[in-house]
């Protein structure tokens, strides 16, 4: 029997590392500990068994985890990214001098987000995202260049903002609930004369995080900047935190929330087609990866939306998102890893990229086809008014992101220059594992009974058929033979730059009238103060 | 069990003798006195804890003269508290000073080493503020804290300081005879100057409330809530390091726990609502005023100090959210201790990482520090945990006082309040974050002239930053075992406590 307390000293492990840096002889080889310390969250996420809990009644208030069928899959597919990630830093930094700066932050942010899969109570939960987004900053900004600060300026307004946001929406929901307990907060909404405010607060500031359209532009943004391990977490591990927030927040399947369902809905839609529009233009394969997360996220919302709008189809929408989170988890990571890697690989690593392509596209008999299966059950439950319109969607988003994995395929082409230095051996091994995980998925998968039954997964599936393989396949052929011109690339962060600005130097000004009332503070008119004050004290005092 | 009657004189005593000892010993052997000092003082309320958690709250009279004539001292949860974190801060502030300030030859005194008698008559006042319920001991003892501020600011010798040191005299003066009437008048009614006599038989008298008002206004100004805060910045930014964290850590929130206490302790019966209100308003406002200067200074410390303005805003929106629900009452107390904890013992530690990074890069203006966190790793560190508190975000002391807060203003309905609360949150991040941004740039600083600079780049010894690292990780304390404090908190009743209740209760 192994003891529940993996769960909390899996997410504070990370953590005590961290601290470890502290000596300047652990501090020089810091990054072997980087992989390592993922090791005890990927032992609880194996080795515990459904439902085991603990409580921590002096931590925080109440810390408590449990373990749920949802949480070990995403503390499986998280850990496993932190994982891959931090092996692969061993290799990228091995000549970097300042490895301790991207060490610690990464440590730390490792640790939050162990925190968030198996957590039962709110407190905790919000703890672990916010140290996981603030120290993810440091990962942002690690580079230090302007475009790095600017990118991290941005993400960190965002993340300020989410909190913002998350903030007063938990507070209310455990005021209401008189527990911090986030199963009770969920159930409790119900009761709640009004709460559409609140879960539109919870909604809202967690969308930040998963890249929802349109909050999502610091996701192209960050990602070009940041070193690859740490572009493998934040679009592999950590975006997918914003999805568990809303599994475990947002009262799906308690009763119907017809405006938030569709607002989010036609956002998510949006989000979806043109993500995929602007990635198509990029010419940087880690902006155009960036975009891709910001579909796949919409993707998931899309599943999650018919929950909402009829609580009934709860769990078939939640069994599709998770089992596309997991699957998007995978294969982004293997697929950021590889970004920056395989161009100087040579050809023989086009093989393992070209397989990882075509399964995150969805090609059949790869692991990314197993998706269409709980997909398709939703599907076919669905009968709302514009059902027809939903189901054409998913084709659509099929279609373009065939077509956007074949322009990253052709994005990573070996670079003409042979003058290139081969990457250390690691590198590749490291990336190799990590596409191995990825296209391994179903066989890691159904042993855990994480899939739905397996007799479901390996029906009939006629590719062939299909018509829009069919049409993916001519329109590559086309795009082949006549080599149109592509229109000019979306500047990643597309939205930021068209925000309506302040006016510029307006706060300025509210700041300089400040300082100018405080500087007349401390001369003469201070005395005034203080006798205005005395005076409005005793007036008040006196009535 | 009777308790041994210096149970509560000798945290106040034993600094004061201090004080006196190290200015009569010899200069080179002042640290060795500062260091075996200050674990002693720190040491001298562990007995109080032990009291307090076995036998409960204690009240003690100073050399057999009870109240109505004599100084009474009493001793519960919430002083106990706080002398603890009087005792941490203390600590961690005595043993960064030994490393910060040069050492005197032998024979020789110079200017830094008046600290020590000064700062330890200070400790001594602070740990008597905790203890004391005579009206008349308070003002003294707040006079006494004053002079020796004023002291330990024109340490530094610098013109700014000198400035500064005079305009903070002037203040305490002013707040001092303010508050000196406001005694006078209550006394001249009741009779007597102890504060448990006197919540005894309060009334709406037009002299007590007049007394009040005084009373509340003085300490106000002490406490330095906007608008009368304007002295604080550059008094904390000119002063040596050490000496800033001392006054932003500990003064500060000592002069907060007397209007705390005061007016729990039975003014509130009696006080009209437009008081209270007013209080939380401009507490509401220095949140905001504060926030928005701090964005725009160029100096280190003055962001922390104006910092300070805006966390002194947090502590005075009690007032009013336990205006209309007195079932929230609780929740808003402990969350108010939590903060104030938490802000002390957070602004001591970013001050100290100041000092140091103010005497490695040889100036604390912010050009300077460009790309700090490359060279002084550790003193990054500590400022920032202090300022996941300062800014409220979660695991951390500072998050748990906001929690409560913001959860208290929801439950009281004060929607103004809520706003405020995450609101003054956005500001900090947003003048904390513009610091780190500049720490972590990676662009080497410009040459900077040396006349720029106030001092040439000095390296430090590798101990400095231990006690000031001690005092953040401390912060965390209370996340990792929140049941104490909470405990503690319910012993006896410095505040109406009959009617405190759990924080997790209160929903």
């Amino acid at each position: 029997m192994i003891s529940p307390w993996l769960m909390p000293l899996g997410s504070l492990f990370p953590l005590l590392l961290a601290g470890c840096a502290a000596h300047p002889r652990i501090k020089h080889h810091i990054l072997l500990l980087l992989p390592l310390a993922a090791l005890p969250a990927l032992a609880a996420g194996i080795l515990l068994p459904d439902g085991a809990s603990i409580t921590l009644p002096n931590a925080l208030l109440e810390a408590s985890w449990t373990l749920d069928s949802t949480g070990r899959l995403f503390q499986l597919f998280t850990a496993s990214g932190w994982f891959l990630a931090g092996l692969y830093a061993i290799f990228y930094f091995k000549t970097d001098p300042h490895k301790g700066r991207f060490a610690v932050p990464f440590l730390i942010a490792m640790s939050g987000n162990f925190l968030l899969p198996t957590t039962s109570d709110a407190v905790t939960f919000y703890s672990g995202f916010a140290v996981m987004s603030f120290a993810s900053w440091g990962l942002v900004v690690y580079s230090g260049t302007e475009e790095a600060r600017r990118a991290g300026r941005i993400y960190l307004a965002l993340v300020v903002l989410g909190e913002l946001m998350v903030f007063p929406g938990l507070v209310k929901g455990v005021l209401w609930a008189e527990t911090a307990d986030l199963a009770a907060i969920r159930t409790h909404w119900a009761l709640d004369p009004d709460p559409r405010l609140q879960i539109s607060l919870i909604f809202f500031g967690f969308a930040i995080k998963a890249g929802l359209f349109p909050l999502h532009f610091w996701l192209p943004l960050a990602h070009p900047v940041a070193p690859t391990p740490a572009s493998a977490v934040l679009s592999g591990c950590m975006i997918k935190a914003g999805l568990l927030a809303w599994i475990r927040l947002v009262p799906l399947g308690e009763f119907p929330m017809s405006l938030l369902g569709q607002t989010v809905g036609i956002l998510a839609a949006c989000g979806l087609l043109l993500s995929l529009l602007a990635g198509m233009t990029q010419t940087n394969p880690k902006a155009l990866l960036a975009y891709s997360s910001v579909s796949k996220m919409s993707l998931i919302v899309l599943l999650l939306a018919p929950a909402m709008l009829e609580p009934a189809l709860t769990p078939l929408a939640l069994t599709a998102a998770l089992l596309y989170a997991g699957f998007h988890s995978l294969h982004k990571t293997a697929l950021f890893l590889g970004s920056t890697l395989t161009p100087k690989l040579g050809p023989w690593a086009r093989l393992p990229l070209l397989l990882l392509c075509a399964s995150f596209a969805g090609l059949p008999w790869l692991s990314g086809a197993l998706l269409k299966v709980p997909i398709k059950a939703l599907h076919d439950h669905i009968a709302f008014p514009g059902a027809a319109l939903y189901l054409n969607l998913f084709k659509l988003a099929g279609f373009l992101t065939l077509l956007l994995m074949a322009r990253f395929f052709m994005l990573t082409r070996p670079a003409a220059n042979p003058a290139t230095p081969k990457p250390s051996r690691g590198l590749a091994l490291t990336w190799g594992l990590a596409t191995l995980t990825a296209l391994a998925m179903p066989a890691l998968l159904i042993p855990l009974k994480l899939l739905p039954a397996t007799e479901t997964v390996y029906t009939p599936f006629k590719p062939w058929l299909d018509p829009v393989f069919a049409l993916a396949l001519v329109t590559l052929l086309l795009f082949t033979a006549f080599r149109p011109r592509l229109p000019r690339p979306i500047v990643p962060g597309d939205l930021f730059h068209i925000l309506p600005r302040l006016p510029r130097g307006s706060l300025n000004r509210l700041q300089t009238a400040i300082q100018l009332m405080e500087s007349h503070f401390s001369r003469p008119a201070g005395g005034l103060i203080y006798l205005s004050l005395i005076l409005l004290f005793l007036l008040l005092i006196r009535q | 069990m009777t308790a041994p009657p210096w149970l509560l004189s000798l945290p106040v005593v034993f600094p004061l003798i201090l004080g006196v000892f190290t200015l009569l010993i010899p200069a080179h052997t002042l640290k060795q006195a500062g260091k075996t000092g200050a674990l002693a003082t720190a040491v001298t309320t562990l007995p109080c804890l032990q009291w307090v958690w076995q036998a409960g709250p204690l009240h003690q009279t100073l050399g057999g003269w009870g109240a109505p004539l004599g100084i009474d001292l009493y001793l519960d949860g919430l002083s106990c508290l706080f002398l603890l974190f009087a005792a941490l801060t203390g600590l961690g502030i005595s043993f960064y000073a030994t490393e910060y300030f040069p050492q005197s030859a032998e024979g020789h005194r110079s200017r830094t080493d008046l600290f020590w008698p000064l700062w330890f008559v200070t400790w001594g006042g602070i740990n008597s503020l905790f203890l004391t319920l005579d009206l008349f001991n308070i003002y003294v003892t707040l006079e006494l804290i004053s002079i020796a501020g004023t002291g330990l600011i024109l340490i530094a010798g610098t013109r700014g300081a000198i400035r500064a040191a005079l305009q903070y005299q002037m203040q305490a003066l002013i707040a001092g005879l303010v508050y000196l009437l406001g005694v006078g008048l209550v006394y001249n009614t009741l009779g007597t100057l102890d504060l448990q006599l006197i919540a005894a038989d309060l009334s709406p008298s037009p002299m007590i409330l007049t007394g009040l008002a005084l009373m509340v206004t003085g300490l106000l100004i002490k406490a330095a809530l906007f608008p009368v805060h304007f002295w604080l910045p550059p008094a904390h930014a000119d002063a040596p390091a050490p000496v800033s964290a001392v006054l932003s850590g500990l003064v500060v929130t000592v002069a907060y726990v007397i209007v705390f206490r005061l007016w729990f302790a039975g003014f509130h019966t009696i006080a009209p609502d437009l008081v209270p209100r007013l209080m939380g308003v401009l507490g509401a406002v220095g949140i905001v005023w504060g926030g928005l200067l701090a964005l725009r200074q160029e100096r280190l410390k003055r962001v922390l100090a104006y910092s300070t303005v805006s966390q002194v805003g947090y502590l005075f929106l009690v007032f009013s959210l336990t205006l209309d629900s007195p079932a929230a009452e609780g929740l808003v107390w402990a969350g108010t201790v939590y903060m104030a904890v938490a802000h002390g013992l957070a602004k001591s530690a970013a001050f100290l990482a100041a000092g140091c990074l103010q005497k490695t890069e040889g100036s604390d203006t912010l050009t300077a520090l460009r790309g700090a966190a490359l060279r002084q790793p550790a003193a990054v560190i500590v400022l920032a945990l202090a300022s996941i508190n300062l800014i409220g975000l979660p695991p951390s002391t500072g998050f748990i006082g906001k929690w409560m807060l913001l959860k208290a203003s929801f439950y009281t309905r004060q929607w103004g309040i809520a706003f405020v609360i995450l609101g003054g949150g956005l500001l900090a991040a947003a003048y904390l974050f513009r610091v780190f941004e500049v720490l972590m740039n990676s662009r080497a600083p410009d040459n900077m002239p040396d006349a720029q600079r106030d001092a040439s780049p000095l390296p430090l010894s590798r101990g400095i930053l231990f006690p000031a690292m001690l005092l953040a990780l401390a912060t965390l304390i209370p996340v990792l075992y929140i049941t104490a404090p909470e405990e503690l908190l319910r012993i006896g009743a410095p505040v109406s406590f009959s009617r405190f209740i759990t924080p997790g209760a209160a929903q």
